[in-house]
């Protein structure tokens, strides 16, 4: 086995790979921010759950609530929203309509959740903080709007429990640091890889040989 | 000079498992994938980035285990090559330690390491923050395609049929996957026992849950971490043993 030719070879394939890919991904682009809103009629006994869930990015989530008459909310939880309200059922708090979207480039997790529950129950959440375990937090009105701005990091959510006749919600999130190292950079470590991969594979021979 | 004479069996072993141009055309594909992925998605953990550039790359890594490194074991015996090997003036444990290495250990380091590199140029901000849990996650994939690649040796010691080598190890790889999502599915919580065994079932789960969970409940016991490799190294002392005192070609 020639072994000069065989780390050429692999140099090289890397090194192609690294440069198309990084072509791939400046065409396709990074995707920074989202955005959704959404008005809800709940009535009496019901409140609606805004859940944000960053599985693998970092950034900061800003949920602004209109018309709602409390709004309540959970930050910087571990774990997977969805599991979150499931785990509320142990205090007659049932989900009875959810919605949710895993954003895969962004990778969040986000989406809605409607709830069932006495008033009482719903009013006192952040009595229920103890036994769950978590803070659960009552957000203030400023004009009228309740504004919950959070920086949450990888894997952590961010619940929002909103309680009134008909709710209307603008969620944003934006990413804080892509980590990523500049395309030239790539470019230029692909490019030396193929030339210096290409060049110690080539079955180079001796001139006029003695 | 006996160390020569290996080294000499391992590099012609070598050229038939690793050999060109299936190689460079594999390194270019899983690269380029991981590559893409790495742009397309975004990380802020280095064991994230690991997790999501490392899974489907295991699966290439079995398929070449099964269908070049085991089945190769196969076809040298069909084609009476290994009848060859074993004339040579080394010993009978040598010869299997060599073929383990050819079959198993390389072409898995080469097809973990590699994808795990070019992720790692991409996201270089990323992962000089905390290179060394990105290089345990690279480790406990590798322990991983190590275990899948021994048990892959062992089918064809017994089979001794390019065919029947290649559909029992996938066999066996499809089994054993869809037997963790069983056990998984079936546990009543996270802290059951069938839960943990099902993710200890893949070392990199548990490696992932050590580094990412805060909660003391979630934390891996003892077993969970050892479970993989201690199978990893019985299947590879089998393997070894069988190829140095049993084997008969």
């Amino acid at each position: 086995m020639d072994k000069r030719r065989l780390f050429g070879g692999l140099l090289a394939s890397i090194g192609l790979a690294l440069l198309i890919g990084a072509l791939i991904g400046s065409i396709i682009g990074v995707k920074t921010s989202l955005s959704f809103d959404g008005e809800n009629y709940l009535g009496d006994n019901k409140a609606l759950i805004i859940s944000l869930y960053s599985s693998t990015s970092e950034g900061t989530a800003v949920v602004e609530i209109y018309n709602a008459s409390q709004v309540f909310y959970i930050s910087n939880v571990t774990g997977d929203p969805r599991s979150l309200v499931k785990a509320l059922t142990a205090f007659n708090i049932n989900a009875t309509q959810s919605e949710y979207n895993y954003d895969m480039r962004l990778g969040l997790v986000y989406g809605t959740s409607k709830v069932e529950a006495n008033s009482m129950i719903l009013s006192a959440l952040p009595s229920l903080s103890k036994v769950l375990e978590f803070n659960i937090r009552e957000a203030p009105p400023e004009n009228g709007v309740f504004v919950i701005r959070e920086n949450m990091s990888s894997g952590e959510a961010l619940l929002v429990f909103a309680l009134g006749q008909t709710v209307s919600y603008n969620v944003e999130y934006s990413v804080s640091n892509t980590y990523r190292l500049p395309y030239t950079y790539v470019y230029a470590i692909s490019g030396v890889m193929v030339v210096v991969g290409v060049l110690v594979s080539a079955p180079w021979k001796r001139a006029n040989p003695p | 000079m006996s160390l020569k004479r290996i080294y000499g069996l391992l590099s012609l072993d070598l050229s038939d498992t690793i050999r060109p141009p299936l190689l460079y055309f594999m390194v270019f594909v899983i690269t380029l994938l991981s590559v893409v992925l790495a742009y397309v998605q975004l990380f802020s953990t280095t064991e994230s980035l690991a997790m999501n550039i490392l899974r489907p790359t295991l699966l290439a890594t079995a398929l070449f285990l099964a269908l070049r490194g085991a089945s190769g074991i196969s076809q040298l015996v069909s084609n009476r090559v290994m009848e060859v090997y074993l004339s040579y003036p080394v010993s009978r444990l040598s010869i299997a330690i060599v073929l383990y290495i050819s079959r198993v250990v390389v072409p898995s380091i080469l097809l973990i390491t590699i994808p795990l590199l070019a992720a790692g140029i991409v996201l270089e901000p990323l992962v000089v923050q905390e290179p060394s849990n990105y290089i345990l996650m690279g480790v406990s994939f590798l322990v991983q395609a190590l275990f899948y690649g021994s048990v892959f040796v062992l089918i064809a010691l017994v089979a001794k049929s390019t065919g029947t080598t290649s559909i029992l190890s996938l066999l066996f790889y499809f089994s054993y996957n869809i037997i963790a999502l069983i056990l998984s599915s079936v546990s009543s919580s996270v802290t059951s026992t069938l839960f943990r065994l099902a993710q200890a079932m893949s070392f990199y789960m548990t490696v992932y849950n050590s580094l990412t969970t805060n909660i003391e409940a979630l934390r891996p016991y003892l077993w969970e971490y050892l479970l993989v490799p201690s199978l990893t190294l019985l299947s590879a002392l089998t393997f070894i043993l069988i190829m140095s005192r049993r084997f008969e070609p």
